[in-house]
């Protein structure tokens, strides 16, 4: 975009116009064939009256009183019912030229241009909401199509409704520069929308993935923030039809009204209110409350009344707002004292909105000051900001909340499976240590002591009950403990637990094995005659199988256990629980092996185990 | 012939049972127990050392098991008698004795008398002693032995797979048919393969139609 050097000028001018402005020394704006942009207000005085006069006319004039002002914009207070400007445009250049006056405040009631034409008042143009017609762009604007060499006089009217003040910048511009802006606005408008619309879209994926309500109020507060840009840039006079454009301002304060309860409280959950500053929280929270509904209440049910002392209610709004973002403003300091990292970054994000919002209110209620920049306000710029910092620090916050949710989790199932390795190495050292106990040491000395009375006393009874003994403690060894795998390796012992097994069960039990070494380790052994013994039980218990097979393969790098049986098998949701199972996976996983569990009703189970054991 | 008592190494890990051991046999005449090891390590000394000619051997010994020791010294070709002396009862454990070359197993809690008909079989008799009450290892049967009768023992599960395989299906469409995980399949293949002795899909489906297995 082409910037001359003087409009560069002017726009960091009117960037930090403060209300100081020099006075105009007089109310002709010249031009020649250069393109240019003007604040009007720089060349005029407003003229006002608190009385409507009815229709304009250049005998009323003295009705009106001056009114000293050094705003860079025009502002009207609560109590001026018409205003007027007079002003002066002169062609200096040799073709006739489309002069443009374009408004920034989109709910203008009724404005008026004024030609002085040869004494009498030519209506060059009027716009506003009261007029009941619909303007094609977002803005309102005035175009004044000026002769070669013309110069003539001006009369801008004001009718506006009294409670309300009314502030607007009004920028005379020739229409290429004007159009060169409305490009560049239309530009930045798009990007805010689609920023926000992105945002949106991102934090309810996030709702959807972390159910957390502080992303859903975010995602609210989105939503209702790009309806209040939308139509604080007057896109509701583009949207709505031209009767009911006063709708238009019914959604501008429903939404500025409820884009303000819901950041202000979203900010107070984000920024920990409750646990810092509970008071105010408090406060702050019952503040809303009344704000909205007393709002609320007034403009849709007690008109009347609204209309007789609109004046208070309005100061009273402008001052609960106030106070509600000098209380964000507070807790963001002490929530920044608190919290220093990501704290620093919510702390940014508010403190635009915080300012942007201070700088609207003031504008609009005293009109104070003014901060805009390419004809877009600065709320415009504060809220884009803020988005963008609120998406990137919730981001963050998800950030972290997944890190420390992971690296929990991960804690959780290392300890958990610490706990069951523990629990299976002692259940099964113990086993070991019993088993050996009973059935070396006791054994032996039981079996001694049975040769030594033997010897000595012959009694068949005695030496019946010495055998009865060995064989229980035997038995009973056996049972918890597998000491024979060491000697006759896994498939030895599980042709032995077989063997006791069909002595009780109706059960056909079909073991082999297939290229299974005959040296694996011990450990192994040991888990797999486990894991065998506990998918037995199993079956025995639940499955009501007339038939398994037992198969042990060895691979090249792995050894398989394939248990199949043909019982009812189970639903595939019940596999992952059960104490069995449990212990059966636990071992599984202290040998880093896997474990494939099938199973469907009625078409029995499979249950494959496959153990690495080259590294092992 | 009582001129000279054999000569009896014990090789047990708990005392009592060597100190028992040794009063019993105290008694037999034509047997003297020459010494009493714990375990493998001294083991080789003893045997030079004495010279016994028959081996009372536990199973259960702390570095290395009886059957290990057993396996070594028929390994050296020493013809030494070995009477295994156990708790263990148990058939696969009797018939691993004997495969390894024992000469007779007795169980702890046997009597005196079993004892010495024990030692007296071992030291004039090539037959296996066993003692009272171990269970003698039955005939195996040569169905379950024969290696092509194991091989063809398919179960369910691997029929169905089978199937699948010979009608051309890869593993992933097997396991979404099947409604498994396709690394149960993939394992249930390879413990085909490893089964039948095939390594491809092809191998695979002659096999099957060579021995009719479906």
């Amino acid at each position: 975009m082409k910037i001359n050097c003087y409009k560069t000028y002017w726009f960091l001018f009117s960037l930090f116009a403060v209300c100081f402005t020099p006075l105009h020394a007089n109310d002709s704006i010249v031009f020649h064939d250069a393109r240019f942009s003007k604040n009007l207000k720089d060349f005029v005085t407003i003229n006002i009256s608190k009385k409507n006069e009815g229709p304009f006319s250049t005998d009323k004039l003295d009705r009106f009183a001056s009114l000293d002002d050094k705003r860079s914009f025009f502002y009207l207070g609560f109590d001026v019912a018409q205003a007027y400007s007079k002003f002066t445009l002169e062609n200096q250049s040799n073709t006739s030229k489309e002069v443009i006056l374009s408004f920034s405040y989109p709910f203008l009631e009724d404005v008026s241009v004024y030609k002085v034409d040869q004494g009498d008042l030519k209506l060059e143009g009027s716009v506003g909401i009261n007029l009941l017609k619909q303007g094609v762009e977002r803005t309102w604007k005035v175009s004044i199509t000026l002769l070669p060499k013309e110069r003539s006089l001006y009369y801008l009217v004001f009718n506006k409704s009294k409670g309300k003040p009314l502030a607007t910048d009004i920028i005379v511009q020739d229409s290429d520069t004007y159009y060169n802006t409305h490009t560049f606005q239309s530009v930045a408008i798009g990007s805010y929308a689609g920023l926000v619309l992105l945002s949106l879209l991102f934090t309810t994926l996030i709702f959807v993935f972390i159910k957390r309500t502080l992303f859903l109020l975010y995602g609210l507060y989105l939503t209702i923030l790009l309806i209040f840009i939308g139509s604080y840039l007057g896109y509701t006079n583009l949207l709505l039809p031209p009767e009911s454009l006063d709708v238009g301002r019914a959604i501008y304060v429903i939404s500025i009204e409820l884009s303000t309860a819901v950041f202000i409280l979203f900010a107070q959950q984000v920024l920990m209110a409750k646990k810092y500053l509970p008071k105010l929280k408090k406060s702050v929270e019952f503040v809303i409350v009344f704000q909205f509904a007393f709002r609320i209440f007034l403009h849709f049910m007690a008109n009347s009344m609204y209309a007789a002392q609109v004046e208070l209610f309005m100061k009273l709004w402008y001052l609960t707002i106030l106070f509600l973002i000098v209380a964000l403003v507070i807790e963001v300091f002490v929530y920044l004292k608190h919290n220093k990292k990501i704290g620093a970054y919510f702390a940014i994000s508010y403190l635009f909105m915080a300012i942007g919002s201070i700088l609207l209110v003031l504008y609009h209620s005293f009109g104070l000051l003014k901060f805009s920049f390419y004809g877009l306000p600065g709320i415009f710029y504060a809220s884009a900001l803020e988005v963008c910092f609120l998406t990137a620090t919730l981001t963050l916050v998800v950030g972290q909340i997944y890190q420390e949710r992971n690296s929990l989790a991960n804690k959780l199932v290392l300890q958990q499976q610490k706990f069951l390795n523990a629990f299976v190495q002692g259940q099964e050292d113990e086993r070991k240590r019993v088993g050996s106990e009973l059935h070396d040491n006791i054994g032996s000395k039981i079996s001694n002591l049975k040769r030594l009375f033997s010897t000595k006393y012959s009694d068949e009874k005695m030496q019946k009950e010495f055998d009865d003994i060995c064989e229980d403690v035997r038995t009973v060894a056996h049972s918890i403990t597998p000491a024979e795998i060491s000697l006759v390796g896994l498939s030895g012992a599980i042709d032995e637990l077989l063997e006791t097994i069909e002595k009780t069960e109706q059960l056909t039990i079909n073991f082999n094995t297939f290229q299974f070494p005959e040296n694996l380790n011990e450990g192994i052994s040991t888990h797999l005659f486990r894991i065998v013994q506990e998918l037995l039980q199993n079956v025995i218990k639940h499955a009501n199988a007339s038939c398994v097979d037992i198969q042990l393969f060895g691979h090249k790098n792995s050894v398989t256990l394939s248990f199949e049986d043909d019982g009812q098998g189970v639903a595939q949701k019940n596999t992952s629980s059960g104490i069995g199972l449990k212990n059966i996976r636990s071992r599984v996983t202290q040998m880093n092996g896997q474990l494939l569990f099938d199973s469907l009703p009625d078409k029995g189970t499979s249950v494959l185990v496959i153990i690495p054991t080259k590294y092992t | 012939m009582n001129d000279q008592p054999r000569k009896i190494l014990i090789c047990e890990d708990h005392q009592i049972v060597i100190d028992g051991l040794r009063s019993i046999i105290q008694d037999f005449s034509g047997f003297e127990v020459v010494d009493a090891i714990n375990g493998y390590s001294n083991l080789y000394s003893s045997l030079e050392k004495y010279e016994p000619s028959i081996l009372l051997l536990d199973l259960n010994l702390p570095q290395k098991n009886g059957l290990e020791i057993l396996q070594e010294l028929r390994g050296k070709n020493n013809d030494i008698k070995v009477l295994i002396l156990t708790m263990y009862n148990k058939k696969t454990i009797v018939n691993k004795t004997i495969t390894h070359g024992a000469n007779g197993f007795l169980l702890k809690n046997c009597s005196s008398e079993d004892l010495l008909d024990a030692l007296n079989h071992v030291s004039k008799e090539s037959g296996f002693y066993y003692g009272e009450g171990v269970v003698k290892s039955t005939k195996p049967d040569p169905l379950k032995e024969d290696e092509f009768y194991k091989r063809i023992q398919l179960t369910p599960r691997e029929k169905e797979i089978i199937k699948y395989l010979c009608d051309g299906n890869k593993v992933p469409d097997i396991a979404s048919a099947m409604s498994i995980s396709p690394l149960t399949v993939e394992t249930h293949k390879k413990n085909i393969y490893r089964k039948l002795g095939v390594d491809s899909s092809i191998k695979l489906v002659t096999f099957v139609h060579e021995n009719q297995l479906l």
